[in-house]
């Protein structure tokens, strides 16, 4: 199997990890998390080829490397979620490919309504159909100068108010088209508003913000540390925004700051990406000021 | 040396005259030894300064053989649909710290603000080739410098993908308009509509990379670029430094 450790034994050393933690928790010096460890476990993976592979194989590569990263280390590991009352500074695993995050987009909800009756049961089907096109046509993602039709690594739409598609209602007469959306620091109630609007006034657009953006502010001391250690082992020091809230967003405070390796949603996470990564997480947890 | 005679806006820049030689980004000098990040773009850092994209300034300003000037970035608001700018919003830097073109490219800005001023000729620059051909290859792709004589500039022959380029260009006297505006009004490889275009842009970044980061003024080039051919030309320039094959010519004519 490699230098993976086992899936096991992964789990039962984050419950040690953690369990001692807290016994110490008032003189660790940073306080470490995962995105999704809260709902990962060993039966979601397998080792297969020297690397995890399944669902979530990504959470739990990331997961293994925090427990790693913190033996013996000045930092506490919270298995399964975090504890919230901790002080911090926080050091968040999120699937970054290996990228250093202090924002986060955050998430809210649109609603389309469009009234689609006719006098026949056809011509209220096609109404419908028509509203349902129109309105899935002024969601998609636009830009004059980005391909950000075709966007699948996120590189353009990351930064837009983009609008997934959760669900269509007809309730009485009306479509009611609901939508996930993107939001970030950017994004203004009018402009998505008028986006789903339309042309022609025929509908009712509500909008709403369940999670706001997050934006951390963590200590010089954190980000330096994380900088360095990226430059070393990955060559490159690079800034990104986690796609959507997780735990990273819950915790309080602005002292956070997130790293880590793989892709969201990624069903692989292999042992070089391991041992990536915990070069890149020693090197973060170590490089911190005394 | 050659500076602007006025100050002038390009696009998402400023540029002031300098009476120094050399080229300064947001206060930073546009030097090998400040070059932060070369894979698919250039920064620039220097202490907690950076600038982002800045081959999309210093390939123009190559173009026209312009070596004396400060440059500050003007954008005074945010477009998170580019990475560049969610990358400052991160760290705490404004907008202004990324120089690159909305649109991916050369700054056409530039090319316009700089044939409405006269350049201002100064001391006669050094001109600078390789003793002997400096070979520089990665995983995708090679670059290689031949040595070149006082005012042959900059021959470039290079391929992308399915297409190949050759043009010749001098970074301290300036190059045919025509085949400037043809330049900067080609957009960067990711955005390019097919290898021609990303060719033809790859010759601004290029002049930046070599020419105006890596000091050259004569040199024959000739390589096989990837789509993160930055790590190439810079890779390139570094090992000429490394190697010792970096050459002082005579100066060149007024």
């Amino acid at each position: 199997m490699g230098t993976l450790p086992p899936p096991a034994e992964v789990v039962e050393a984050a419950r040690d990890a953690s369990e001692s933690g807290t016994r110490f928790a008032d003189s660790a010096t940073l306080d470490v998390a995962v995105a999704g460890a809260e709902s990962v476990d060993a039966g979601d993976v397998r080792c297969e080829d020297d690397a995890y592979v399944g669902p979530g194989a990504g959470t739990f590569g990331r997961l293994a490397i925090a427990t790693a990263a913190v033996d013996d280390r000045d930092a506490r590991l919270h298995y399964q979620a975090p504890d919230y009352t901790a002080s911090g500074p926080w050091l968040v695993f999120e699937p970054l490919a290996h990228r250093i995050a202090t924002v986060q987009v955050g998430r809210g909800t649109a609603t389309v309504a469009v009234d689609a009756a006719g006098r026949t049961a056809h011509r209220r089907i096609e109404r419908a159909r028509e509203a349902i096109d129109s309105v899935l046509s002024d969601a998609r993602p636009r830009h004059d100068h980005y391909p950000v039709h075709a966007d699948e690594d996120g590189v353009f739409v990351r930064g837009m108010t983009t609008f997934e598609l959760k669900g269509v209602e007809s309730p009485d007469d009306r479509i009611v088209v609901t939508f996930s959306v993107s939001v970030t620091p950017a994004t203004n109630r009018d402009a998505v508003e008028r986006a789903l609007a339309g042309g022609n006034g025929d509908r009712d657009v509500t909008f709403e913000v369940t999670r706001p953006p997050v934006r951390a502010a963590p200590g010089t001391g954190l980000r330096a540390a994380a900088e360095d250690a990226h430059q070393t082992v990955v060559g490159d020091a690079a800034y990104e925004w986690l796609p959507e809230p997780t735990v990273f967003s819950a915790i309080a405070g602005h002292d956070k700051l997130a790293i880590g390796p793989g892709a969201p949603g990624a069903e692989e996470f292999t042992a070089e990406q391991y041992e990536t990564g915990l070069r890149v997480a020693t090197g973060t947890i170590d490089g911190r000021p005394a | 040396m050659r500076t602007i005679a006025d100050p002038v806006e390009g696009e998402v820049v400023r540029l002031e005259p300098s009476d120094d030689d050399g080229i300064t980004i947001n206060g930073v000098a546009a030097t090998l030894e400040n070059v932060d990040k070369a894979d698919v773009r250039v920064d620039l850092a220097r202490a907690d300064r950076r600038s982002f994209v800045v081959e999309h300034v210093l390939g123009p300003l190559g173009l026209h053989g312009i070596t004396a000037v400060d440059v500050t970035g003007t954008v005074d608001s945010w477009s998170f649909d580019r990475p560049e700018h969610r990358f400052c919003y991160s760290v705490d830097l404004g907008p202004h710290h990324v120089v690159g073109h909305p649109a991916g490219l050369p700054n056409p800005g530039i090319h316009e603000a700089i044939e409405s001023t006269k350049p201002v000729a100064g001391d006669p620059a050094k001109r600078v080739t390789v003793s002997e051909p400096v070979r520089f290859e990665d995983d995708a792709g090679h670059l290689t410098l031949r040595p070149a004589d006082p005012g042959d500039g900059l021959q470039f022959d290079v391929t992308f993908g399915d297409a190949r380029k050759r043009l010749a260009v001098d970074p301290l006297e300036g190059t045919d308009t025509d085949a400037i505006a043809e330049i900067v009004t080609s957009t960067t490889p990711f955005l390019a509509p097919d290898d021609a275009e990303a060719a033809t842009h790859a010759i601004a970044d290029l002049v930046s990379d070599i020419g105006v980061l890596g000091g050259f003024s004569d040199l024959v080039v000739e390589g096989e670029l990837n789509d993160h051919y930055h790590s190439q030309t810079i890779g390139a320039a570094r090992k000429a430094r490394e190697v010792g094959a970096v050459a002082e010519l005579s100066p060149g004519p007024d």
